[in-house]
């Protein structure tokens, strides 16, 4: 299989903590051509000095803080890679994660990104007695952003995140991918493994209340715009079925 | 059935909602649908969201459109109907709360001549499957990433 220059962003944001074990996680996917782009949105931890010690190999970003949105920008605009992939810091990609979506890339040229499953998993201090599931599958196809490999060429046709949420920009910019008929595929086996800790837990859920009907008057809005007011837009599922 | 002066309240907290730029975007978030109310649709819904009852709704609807009281009645009647039938809404007690006088309509906000248009439930379902895939978390203290500024946060 050949080997095309694969950039990886990771944005973060005082987890300096969790950081070494994603950065880990990408660099054990033992792929020849990898550019890791580490984009700092603004900490006031030691992840600078996190991200020195791994030395070799690692672009490193700083940025006044501006959400996660611009922070991936930032990242993708300094890739050099065709191919694209993104992990926030405290997440980690499966074992394997490169390979498998690669070659399905590789293979088929229509395609403008990859997707693979989602595995939740609580560290030591998630509040667990507050979360629940609705599924009691392990693993689950989601929009987490990690949890794909990516065109570049793709973000010329959707556009870069959307700076103006600081939450749910991943749903939003898979709205647009949908609405402009990017070609996706879903392939039913675990890329990411999200870590749920106290932090992302709790800011989620007001963030969620205030963007994601943000995201989604956006894409109404859209929708309205092209004249296609009230038309369906596949299902998440139907990415993993036709391909 | 809907009854005259009856009072409807939103089903939080499995329904999440939010009025921008006149236009109320509802997320169910027990089963994933979506859906959105603009015009008359938007002002019906956030006067039940104020503890309007359907008699001051069609009052008020009436009034702020210049329609006939009845054809309000029977747009909101049928407009709660298809609410309770999606689950977003429930028959609940009266609040005497409610002062009607205090409650914005959309029309007013856009400062326009409100044109009157029959409500219409716009129901999407593409978030289903994604939707219902989200872990549920109901914690709401402390901060993290991307720690907004509280003016961020408040509408």
């Amino acid at each position: 299989m050949p080997s095309p220059l694969i950039s990886v962003i990771t944005p973060t944001y005082n987890r300096s903590h969790f950081l070494p074990d994603a950065i880990d996680s990408i660099q054990k996917q033992n792929y020849p051509n990898l550019e890791i782009i580490i984009v700092d949105d603004g900490s006031t931890d030691n992840t600078k000095e996190v991200v020195q010690n791994f030395a070799r190999n690692i672009k490193y970003i700083y940025q006044e803080n501006k959400g996660p949105a611009a922070a991936r920008n930032a990242g993708i605009k300094e890739a050099k890679g065709k191919i694209i992939g993104f992990l926030d810091s405290d997440d980690l990609w499966a074992k394997d994660k490169i390979n498998f979506q690669l070659q399905k890339l590789l293979n088929d040229r229509r395609l403008d990104f990859v997707m693979g499953y989602c595995k939740f998993v609580m560290t030591d201090n998630a509040p667990k007695e507050k979360i629940k599931f609705r599924s009691n599958e392990d693993s689950l196809p989601n929009t987490c952003i990690g949890s794909g490999l990516y065109r570049k060429r793709v973000f010329d046709k959707v556009g870069l995140f959307d700076e103006t949420l600081l939450f749910a920009e991943d749903k939003d910019w898979f709205f647009r991918a949908r609405e402009l008929n990017c070609e996706i595929s879903i392939l039913k086996k675990t890329a990411l493994i999200y870590r749920i800790h106290s932090d992302n837990m709790t800011h989620n859920k007001v963030l969620e209340k205030k963007y994601f009907p943000k995201a989604i008057k956006k894409s109404i809005d859209r929708r309205k715009e092209l004249g296609l007011k009230g038309r369906k837009l596949p299902n998440w599922s139907d990415y993993e079925k036709s391909k | 059935m809907v009854n005259k002066m009856k009072n409807y309240k939103i089903k939080t907290p499995q329904i999440s909602h939010e009025t921008i730029d006149g236009e109320a975007v509802i997320i169910n978030l027990d089963n994933g649908n979506y859906y959105s109310l603009d015009g008359v649709g938007a002002d019906i819904w956030n006067l039940i969201d104020s503890g309007a009852n359907t008699d001051h709704i069609s009052e008020l609807i009436a009034n702020n459109y210049e329609i006939d009281k009845n054809e309000s009645e029977s747009s909101i009647n049928k407009l709660i109907v298809d609410l309770l039938n999606e689950g977003l809404v429930m028959a609940s007690k009266k609040d005497e709360s409610f002062e009607p006088k205090g409650v914005q309509l959309v029309s007013f906000e856009k400062n326009e001549n409100p044109e009157y248009k029959k409500p219409s439930l716009e129901k999407y379902t593409d978030m289903q499957d994604l939707l219902l895939l989200d872990p549920i978390h109901e914690v709401d203290d402390e901060s993290g990433w991307p720690t907004p500024k509280d003016s961020e946060v408040d509408t």
